[in-house]
């Protein structure tokens, strides 16, 4: 085979294999379609699609300006300027786009395909990430790597329209453009840069983990004395353009030059034009009078930039970090001071057996590949290698910015894994000209290796017969069969020495490495269809006989909701379920998984925890009609309201002190009990009411077991006076409950409700004055 | 406006023949049918005012409602002796039957049986024991009372709540008689006004055993008794309690009063009665909410909602019905709230001139929306004794700026439009005398080297 035809194949083969990665990653997607049907996922992808619809229904500047008086009621919610746009301008766009060409598809697919479609274009940029890096083989294992990882695919499987689900490419493709900017010093790339910046600002609020990995490329770099034409350039490019740009997308404003999160990217390009200059200067005057006023220079800026940055900190015009900020520091922060961050699972720390979960083999092949990046230490292996530090660092802090792990990990695990290969597979003439002194070392030895391979197969573990091995196995690789034409003469004297041992151990490494591609398949797979496909709306389960129970009680009670209430009913539930009533019950609701105003929320939560008296005057000031809550009592769900019940009440202690406290929820033994143990506060509390109301008569004389708490519930269950049963669903899972006009006679819901079971009142206390 | 002149003529119409608002159809309920001739008065005051009358002893099976629906309007008890509802009735119905919009006038007197005093003990209202009556030594009459001191004439000027809207003083020819059995009242009970209290030397006592001497103090006494309370009940069905049967009869329409020492008058209770009745079978000071409409200054129609601090005008047309006709309604103090979570604003409506074509009081205001984004209620709640309860609720939302209703360019930003532009020209500047202002750029090196 010549070079020129074999580079004729590659330049087939790369494209097909590419697009066969693009099938494999949309494909491997699939799986809750192929189960369950086309529909949304979750909780935040139906805001985005009711916002999407939004945005194709009526247009780009309707949606800009949209006040939503449905939600967060009756404060209303600045859509337009409390929401990062970029995702559903991007499925509107593509909806616009195939509706012109008579593509008459539903806006609906063209979200619950997105995140799938991105995939493909993410596995793309890795390839261009890691051929940067590396060469295009690695590039294109890299791209089958993020292609199927289950890391990546558990934030875009078709039907979890959300964020992420674009933001990952844009996150991919920006470091490519950035590190092709830094490598080419080109203007146009870090133009580019900037614009692809923009688009991630506008899709993600992770976008601010690129406005600092950036900057501290840069600062990096210039502290290893790397400071070069090629990075002024393209920082000062990207960083002018870039910020102005994401200064435009509303929700992020001026945070840009006002919030320390972004400070580092604004310090990092005062301190490039500070070396700039000084660089400018030095080329004029000696350097002995250069060093003092180097000296002066840093000095004075240091005191002048510490001396301006905590003015402007105290007196506010920089903000302090936020909240968020403060947990990723420390996981406890957020426990302690905020309720609500810590309340949200996919905020928790990760266990440690999840970074195998999501990544397997890639997490032991991570390593190596830093280290080879090390070896190199270019400047856009010192990018690799910062972007790996720190993206470790928050996958370990918080579960969902694994995420953000999953794309290094990839490429790094690639370059590790392509440099086996070419260090087993290929025999190409670079290999030979590095291992030059290997294999002139090797032919010393080779007696001694020969002797101790043949006299015991199992050679003894001496250094010298190790290293001499290592070394004859890479001159090996380069006596391959397949061998081009020009390292004929050498290989085939190589070949001539050791046929049959090269083979073995090459064999041995490359079936090895292959059986780990294999199993790493199979586990993407197997997690992806196990774990990750669950649209979490429909619950699936497994019935005694193997057949499978599909629950879908959710969509049964918002479509009760949606068909049985008045169009303007406030329905109050826990935030947890606010996008999907909206999105789905289209009903108004007081609270959602946008949770920007804690004190609305404590007052959800208020009224949840208190007793029905207390509970009643909040439902009223808010105008509540209905209250929902999920139950999984029944069928043994245990993500029911009872379970995040506590989460309620801190979350309502924070704010209203006097009415909720923790401490009443728990027996005097410190548990969390629902059953006859359960505390008078916990009891009358409305959530325990509206959980249990009429549970006992469903197993009767006493048989009450809750399936997930397991306890054994009291015979006689709760009674409810402001409220009445109006919906409860099949399983149970969902119970909505209508909440009473005041009594007509002026008597308290009380006694009311005991008038109508029949109940008269005695003599009452105005006799007695 | 013109919806509301369409209505007001329609209700027109239908108060040719009717005069309550909400029917006609009457069910009296007797403790025999022989006490049918002690109230013929009242009988014949009623079917003056076109009420149909349904006469039934408490042995008569009778329903209230059909199928959810009423099947009378108004219901009145005259039978205190009532030991069991009839067969198809119970308190539950009844309380059913106000929920529906149902009246009830309910008379009671010593002999007051349990039913009733346990219905009335629903709306708050406590009758003292069984056969107590309301005695008075000082203020009996001469001529009913005289036996027993249990006959009580009550002057209505300082013994009667002055609420014009149930039984406007000016209008009785005298004192009122009372004859029967005291209750209290929950003060508490904000739907609850006693109309009518005993002076302070009354009592309320066994009436039974006179002679025996009292070794305990009456439960009420003074003005803590109440002779007559009214309930509206928050969907506006109302109910009037009257301790005693005999204030509706005849003799005691036609009596002439006379406290000892006094000078004989001319009984108030015919007149009393006729108001009472009017106000309970919803005869009058029944209010209406016409038309609301609101907009912006100098536009007509309402928009879908506001923008913050929008100049904007409220309007509610209120209409008030009497003597079978509705009427604009007149008052001072009807105040628009704009509520969202608290109310925000707070303003007394201004009423428009009325003319002799009016046929709604139309109240009016224009103000500044509040600089706060939200949904608002736009609120009258407009509550007081006697009067229908108005609480009308329009719900608009206020949002903030669209982006093109910003400045689009400020003074203050000046500095950084100059600063913009004169880069802008800089820049344009350098580039020309860079490329062609024969700057020699190997000058420069040669000097460096």
């Amino acid at each position: 085979m010549s070079t020129e035809s074999s580079s004729t194949v590659a330049r087939v083969l790369k494209p097909t294999i590419l697009i066969l990665i693009a099938i494999v990653a949309i494909s491997s997607r699939l799986f809750s379609i192929i189960r369950f049907e086309s529909v949304i996922h979750e909780f935040d992808p139906w805001f985005n699609y009711r916002t999407t619809q939004h945005l194709v229904k009526n247009g780009f500047y309707d949606f800009w300006n949209w006040f939503d008086e449905k939600s967060w009621y009756p404060l209303g919610r600045v859509v337009g300027g409390t929401v990062y746009p970029g995702i559903m301008v991007t499925s509107a766009l593509i909806h616009n786009v195939l509706h012109f060409f008579n593509f008459p598809v539903d806006i609906r697919n063209v979200c619950v395909f997105l995140a799938p479609m991105f995939s493909g274009l993410t596995a793309f940029s890795a390839y261009l990430l890691t051929k940067e890096l590396k060469d295009s083989s690695a590039g294109l294992l890299a791209a089958a790597f993020l292609g199927v990882a289950p890391g990546y695919i558990s934030r875009s499987v078709a039907g979890s329209y959300d964020n992420e689900g674009i933001a990952i490419f844009l996150l991919v493709f920006t470091f490519y453009l950035w590190i092709k900017a830094v490598k080419t010093g080109s203007a146009f790339f870090g133009l580019l840069t900037a614009l692809f910046y923009f688009y991630m600002v506008s899709a993600w609020g992770g976008y601010v983990f690129i406005t600092n990995l950036l900057p501290l490329h840069a600062f990096t770099l210039l502290l290893m004395g790397r400071y070069s034409n090629r990075l002024y350039v393209s920082y000062s490019t990207f960083c002018a353009v870039g910020t102005l740009l994401s200064m435009q997308i509303p929700f992020v404003g001026f945070q840009p030059t006002r919030t320390s999160e972004h400070m580092a990217a604004l310090g990092v390009f005062g301190l490039l034009q500070l070396y700039a200059f000084a660089e400018l200067v030095r080329g004029y005057i000696p350097p002995k009078q250069f060093r003092a006023l180097l000296k002066g220079g840093i000095v004075a800026v240091a005191v002048i930039a510490s001396i301006g940055l905590t003015i402007l900190s105290f007196s506010g015009v920089i903000a302090p970090f936020t909240g968020r900020f403060y947990s990723l520091y420390d996981t406890g922060y957020a426990k302690i001071h905020i309720p609500i961050i810590a309340s949200v699972s996919e905020h928790q720390p990760t266990a440690w057996t999840s970074f195998f979960f999501d990544l397997q083999m890639l997490i032991f092949l991570f390593p190596a590949g830093v280290y080879l990046c090390f070896k190199e230490l270019k400047d856009e292996h010192v990018f690799i290698i910062l972007y790996s530090v720190f993206a470790s660092y928050f996958a370990g802090v918080m579960v969902r910015l694994m995420l953000t792990l999953t794309p290094v990990v990839c490429v790094s695990a690639a370059i590790a894994y392509s440099t086996l290969l070419d260090t087993y597979l290929e025999t190409s003439e670079h290999v030979l000209a590095s291992t030059k002194p290997a294999i002139a070392a090797a032919a010393t030895s080779a007696p001694v290796v020969i002797e101790a391979t043949t006299s015991d197969s199992k050679a003894t573990g001496k250094k010298t017969a190790a290293k001499a091995a290592a070394a004859a196995a890479a001159a090996a690789k380069s006596a391959d069969a397949e061998a081009k034409t020009h390292a004929k003469s050498a290989a085939s004297s190589e070949k001539k020495r050791f046929p049959i041992f090269n083979l073995d151990s090459r064999l041995l490494v490359i079936l090895q490495l292959t059986w780990f591609l294999f199993m790493f398949a199979w586990h993407c797979t197997y997690v992806t269809s196990g774990s990750y496909s669950s649209p979490s709306i429909v619950l699936a389960s497994r019935q005694q006989d193997g057949s499978q129970m599909i629950i879908d009680d959710f969509r049964e009670a918002y479509y009760w909701l949606r068909k049985n209430t008045k169009e303007d009913a406030k329905v109050m539930s826990w935030w947890d379920y606010g996008y999907q009533m909206a999105g789905m019950a289209n009903v108004t609701t007081l609270v959602d998984n946008n949770t920007w105003n804690n004190t609305h929320i404590a007052t959800v939560g208020k009224a949840m925890s208190t007793s029905e008296e207390v509970s009643y005057k909040v439902l009223r000031q808010h105008d509540v009609d209905y209250v929902l809550i999920l139950f999984g009592g029944v069928i043994g769900y245990s993500g029911d309201d009872i379970n995040k019940f506590l989460w309620m009440i801190r979350i309502a202690e924070g704010v209203y002190p006097n009415d909720v406290k923790e401490t009443n929820f728990f027996t005097p033994r410190g548990e969390y009990k629902v059953d006859h143990d359960a505390t008078k506060t916990m009891r009358e509390s409305l959530m325990y009411k509206m959980s249990y109301y009429r549970f006992a008569e469903l197993y009767g004389s006493g048989n009450a077991v809750d399936h997930v708490r397991n306890a054994r519930m009291p015979a006689e269950g709760p009674t409810l006076s402001v409220l009445e049963e109006a919906y409860t669903t099949e399983n149970w899972l969902v119970r909505i409950y209508k909440v009473k006009d005041l009594d007509i006679l002026g008597r308290d819901l009380k006694d009311s409700t005991a008038f109508d079971k029949g109940r008269v009142r005695k003599i009452s206390s105005l006799k007695k004055k | 406006m013109r919806a509301s002149i369409l209505l007001s003529t329609l209700a027109m119409a239908l108060v040719a023949q009717a005069t309550s608002l909400t029917g006609l159809r009457t069910l009296v309920l007797l403790d025999t049918l022989d006490d049918v001739l002690i109230y013929t008065e009242l009988w014949s005051d009623l079917e003056g005012r076109h009420f149909n009358l349904t006469l039934n002893d408490v042995s008569t099976p009778v329903s209230l409602t059909k199928y959810d629906r009423r099947l009378y309007d108004h219901l009145i008890f005259l039978a205190p002796n009532m030991k069991e509802y009839p067969k198809g009735m119970n308190a539950k119905e009844v309380i059913g039957f106000m929920a529906e919009g149902g009246n009830v006038i309910l008379a009671g007197s010593s002999e007051l049986a349990n039913p009733l005093r346990e219905l009335s003990r629903e709306f708050d209202v406590e009758f003292d024991n069984r056969y107590t009556s309301v005695l008075d030594h000082f203020n009996y009459d001469k001529e009913l009372g005289q036996a027993k001191h249990d006959t009580i004439v009550v002057d209505p000027s300082s013994h009667m709540s002055k609420i014009d809207a149930i039984v406007p003083q000016d209008k009785l020819p005298g004192p009122i008689l009372f004859r029967g059995i005291g209750h209290s009242v929950n003060p508490k009970n904000s739907l609850l006004t006693p109309i009518l209290w005993a002076p302070q030397e009354a009592y309320s006592w066994e009436s039974v055993n006179l002679d025996e001497s009292a070794d305990q103090d009456p439960l009420i006494a003074g003005k803590d008794i109440s002779l007559v309370s009214v309930m509206q009940a928050r969907n506006n069905a109302r109910i009037a309690f009257l301790g005693s049967t005999d204030m509706l009869s005849d003799a005691f329409f036609s009596a002439s009063p006379k406290k000892q020492g006094d000078k004989e008058t001319v009984s108030g209770n015919r007149k009393f009665i006729e108001e009472l009745t009017k106000w309970t079978f919803q005869e009058k000071s029944a209010l209406d909410v016409v038309a609301v409409q609101h907009h912006k200054v100098g536009e007509e129609e309402a928009p879908a909602h506001y923008r913050i601090k929008d100049n904007m005008t409220y309007t509610i047309s209120l209409a008030e019905y009497h003597e079978g006709e509705w009427h604009p309604f007149s008052a001072d103090d009807v105040q628009l709230e704009l509520i969202m979570l608290d109310p925000y604003v707070r303003k007394t409506l201004e009423q428009l001139e009325l003319n002799d074509q009016s046929t709604v009081g139309t109240f009016t205001t224009t103000l500044q929306l509040p600089d706060q984004y939200g949904v608002f209620k736009f609120m009258v709640n407009y509550k007081r004794p006697g009067l229908t309860y108005i609480e009308s609720v329009t719900t608009v939302g206020i949002h903030p700026f669209r982006h093109d209703q910003y400045p689009r360019f400020i003074s203050q930003a000046k500095p950084y439009y100059t600063s913009a532009a004169s880069m802008g020209v800089g820049l344009l500047v350098f580039s020309f005398v860079y490329l062609w202002g024969g700057l020699d750029s190997t000058v420069k090196t040669t000097k460096k080297a």
